[in-house]
C-alpha cells in the first residue's frame, strides 16, 4: 500500500475497501482506445495508408487530373525502363548521395573526435557546426544562390582576389551539381557530428582506459578501438543520410530547376515536374514506386549487413 | 631532474596538440557560418553596396531599408503570419494526437493492438514521395470542401486552406511511436494507484501520464515545429494564393520573380526565416541536441 499511500498522499482514506467500479465507457480499456485512437488512426488511414495503394494504382493508369484517363497495364514502367532522362536522373540522384554522404560522415567524424577532447567553449563550437542544419532548405538555397552569384557573389570575389576567374557556378552543367552537392556538406555534416559526439560520450570508459594502461597511444585507441565501437553509429548515419539525399529535391527545385541541360535533374524532381507541371501523374506515380523499391532496398541492404556483422 | 624535461616535452607536445584541435574547430566554424554571416551583412548593406564587383564584406554603410521592405512592401509580415499558424496548429495537433494514440497503443489492453502496432511502424518506412500525388489528389477531390459535393467534384477542396495545409501532416507514424516508446517506460504503479482512486483511463491518461511526459512531447514539438516552419514541398503543391502562402514559399515567390534581383531585402527575408530557429537553439540548446541526436531524421 505504501506506493499508493505516496500517490494519493492521503493516508486515512480507505483504499483497501473501495472496488474499482465506475461506471461508463472511459472505464473500459478498448473503448477509451477507440476513442483515443480514432482521430490519428484517420489520419494517418486517409494520408499515410491508402496513399501508397493509391500510387500503386495510378502507376498503372495514364492518370492526369486535366483528361479522362484509363488503365495502361505496365506501360508507364517500360517506358521509365527505356527514359534516358529518368536514368540521367538516377545517376544524378546516386552521385550526389554519395558524393555528400561520404564527406559529411567524414568531417562529422573528425569533428566528433575534436569536440570530445577536453577543450573549453565545447557548446560555442558544436553551435557554429550544427547551425546550418537548422536553416530551412530555401533560406539555405537563397544565400548560396547569392554566395554562387558569378558577378558579385562572394565565392568568387574571393577567387578573383586570388586571381582565379571562378566560374558561374550555377548555370555551367559542369559545375552545377558539385555546387549543390557542397551546400549540401555544409548542412549535413553538422548533424553528423551531433550523432557521433552523443555516441562519442556514452562509450564504456573502462575499455579505453584499459587500452590507455596497455600503452595504446591516441591513434591506436581511435582506430582500433573507438572506431570499431561507432561502427552500428555509422550505419546508422549512412542509411539516414542516403535515404535523405536520394529525396533530393527542395534545394534543386530553388537553385536550378534541375538545370542547366537537366545535369542537376534527381528522382524527386523529375516526379515532380512531371506530376505537377507537365500534369503525368500515372508517369509520376510509376517513379514514385521505383524510389520505393530502390529506398526498400537501401534499407534491406542496410538490415543484411548489421545481421551479418552481429553474427561475427 | 630527468622526469621534469619529459613531463615538460610531454606538456609542449599536449599544447601544440591542444593548439591545432582549436585552430581545426575555429576554421571549421568560420567557413560553416561564412553563408550565414554573408546573409546578415547583404541584409543589412544598401542596394548600391551590394552590387559591386569586387564585393565588399563587411557593409560600409549599414541600413534597416530592407528589413522594412521585406516585411511591408513584399508583404513578408503576412507568410510569417501563415507560417505560424501552419506550424503551430501542426505541433499542437501532432502533440494531443500521437500522445493519445501512442498511450493507447502503450498501455491500454484491446484487441488487435500488436496488429495495429505493426501497422504504424509498418508506414515509417514508407517514403513521403509515394504520398505525394494520393495527398494532392485527396486534398483537391476533399468531399463537403471548397465547394466539392460528396464524391468531391466541383469545387476546389482543400487546396488553398489551412486544413489543407495543416491536417495530413497532424500525426505521423513518427510521433506515435516515439510517444508509445516513452509510454512504455513508465511503471504500472502509477496507474493503478489512479485506478484504485477510481479514475478511469482517460483520467489516468490527463492527470498521471501527460504531466510525466514533458521531456518527449518536448522532443516531438521541437522536431515538429522545426519541421513545419522550414517545410516547402507540401505547402508548394497545396497553395498557389498569396493568401495561403507561407515563409518558405514567399522566398521562393519573390526570388524566382522580381526581374531585378533584390538581394539585400532577400537576404532580410532570410534571416527573418531562420533567426527564430536559431534564437530557440541557442537558448534551449540541450533539448534540440537531445531531440535531433536520437531521431534520425534532420
Amino acid at each position: 500500500m505504501s506506493v499508493l499511500d505516496r500517490i494519493s498522499g492521503d493516508r486515512r482514506r480507505p483504499v483497501e475497501g473501495r472496488r474499482w467500479s465506475g461506471q461508463g465507457l472511459l472505464y473500459s480499456p478498448g473503448a477509451t482506445a477507440a476513442v483515443l485512437l480514432t482521430p490519428a488512426m484517420i489520419i494517418l488511414f486517409v494520408f499515410h495508408f491508402v496513399p501508397i495503394i493509391f500510387t500503386t494504382v495510378l502507376s498503372f493508369t495514364n492518370y492526369s487530373i486535366i483528361r479522362p484517363s484509363h488503365w495502361v497495364g505496365i506501360d508507364n514502367y517500360v517506358e521509365l525502363a527505356a527514359s534516358d532522362s529518368f536514368r540521367r536522373s538516377v545517376l544524378n540522384t546516386a552521385v550526389y548521395t554519395a558524393a555528400s554522404v561520404v564527406p559529411s560522415l567524414l568531417l562529422g567524424l573528425v569533428m566528433a573526435v575534436l569536440l570530445n577532447s577536453p577543450i573549453r567553449f565545447r557548446a560555442l563550437f558544436r553551435a557554429a557546426i550544427y547551425i546550418p542544419a537548422l536553416t530551412s532548405l530555401v533560406a539555405a538555397s537563397m544565400v548560396w544562390i547569392w554566395l554562387y552569384d558569378p558577378q558579385f557573389g562572394l565565392l568568387n570575389g574571393v577567387l578573383n582576389a586570388i586571381g582565379v576567374r571562378g566560374p558561374s557556378w550555377l548555370s555551367d552543367p559542369r559545375t552545377a551539381m558539385p555546387a549543390l552537392i557542397l551546400m549540401n556538406i555544409w548542412r549535413s555534416f553538422g548533424y553528423c557530428m551531433l550523432v557521433y559526439l552523443a555516441a562519442l560520450q556514452t562509450l564504456p570508459d573502462d575499455v579505453i582506459e584499459a587500452a590507455t594502461i596497455d600503452g595504446a597511444n591516441w591513434w591506436q585507441r581511435l582506430w582500433s578501438i573507438i572506431l570499431p565501437l561507432l561502427r552500428p553509429i555509422t550505419l546508422f548515419l549512412v542509411v539516414t543520410s542516403t535515404i535523405s539525399s536520394f529525396q533530393a529535391f527542395e534545394a534543386i527545385f530553388v537553385m536550378t530547376q534541375g538545370g542547366p541541360n537537366g545535369s542537376t535533374q534527381t528522382i524527386v524532381s523529375e516526379i515532380y515536374s512531371n506530376a505537377f507541371q507537365f500534369s503525368r501523374m500515372g508517369y509520376a506515380s510509376a517513379m514514385a514506386m521505383a524510389l520505393f523499391v530502390l529506398l526498400s532496398a537501401v534499407s534491406a541492404l542496410n538490415m543484411l549487413v548489421i545481421n551479418r556483422r552481429a553474427q561475427k | 631532474m630527468r622526469a621534469r624535461t619529459t613531463s615538460g616535452k610531454f606538456a609542449g607536445q599536449r599544447f601544440a596538440i591542444q593548439t591545432i584541435v582549436y585552430l581545426v574547430l575555429g576554421a571549421v566554424s568560420l567557413v560553416t557560418l561564412t553563408p550565414l554571416i554573408w546573409m546578415v551583412v547583404t541584409a543589412i548593406k544598401p542596394e548600391n553596396e551590394i552590387f559591386r564587383a569586387p564585393p565588399t564584406f563587411f557593409p560600409q554603410v549599414a541600413t534597416t531599408d530592407n528589413f522594412s521592405t521585406a516585411l511591408g512592401a513584399a508583404n513578408f509580415l503576412h507568410y510569417i503570419v501563415n507560417s505560424l499558424i501552419y506550424a503551430g496548429a501542426t505541433t499542437i495537433l501532432m502533440l494531443v494526437l500521437s500522445a493519445s494514440a501512442g498511450y493507447a497503443l502503450a498501455r491500454l489492453k484491446f484487441a488487435g493492438r500488436g496488429l495495429l502496432l505493426l501497422c504504424v511502424l509498418g508506414l515509417l518506412l514508407v517514403p513521403s514521395e509515394t504520398h505525394l500525388i494520393p495527398n494532392f489528389l485527396t486534398i483537391r477531390f476533399m468531399p463537403f470542401a471548397g465547394g466539392n459535393d460528396w464524391l468531391g467534384q466541383g469545387g476546389r477542396g482543400w487546396i488553398n486552406s489551412f486544413p489543407g495545409l495543416i491536417i495530413p501532416g497532424a500525426v505521423t507514424p513518427f510521433g506515435i511511436f516515439l510517444m508509445r516508446q516513452f509510454f512504455m517506460t513508465l511503471p504500472t504503479e502509477l496507474e493503478d494507484a489512479a485506478r484504485i482512486d477510481g479514475a478511469n483511463y482517460f483520467q489516468i491518461f490527463t492527470t498521471v501520464m501527460l504531466p510525466l511526459s514533458r521531456a518527449p512531447l518536448a522532443t516531438l514539438s521541437i522536431l515538429t515545429f522545426v519541421g513545419t516552419w522550414n517545410a516547402f514541398t507540401w505547402p508548394l503543391i497545396v497553395t498557389n494564393s498569396e493568401k495561403y502562402r507561407t515563409l518558405q514559399l514567399g522566398l521562393q515567390v519573390f526570388q524566382d520573380s522580381s526581374a531585378t534581383q533584390m538581394w539585400g531585402v532577400l537576404m532580410a527575408a532570410s534571416l527573418i526565416s531562420v533567426a527564430p530557429l536559431i534564437a530557440l537553439f541557442l537558448l534551449a540548446q540541450r533539448y534540440f541536441v537531445e531531440s535531433f541526436a536520437f531521431s534520425g531524421v534532420k
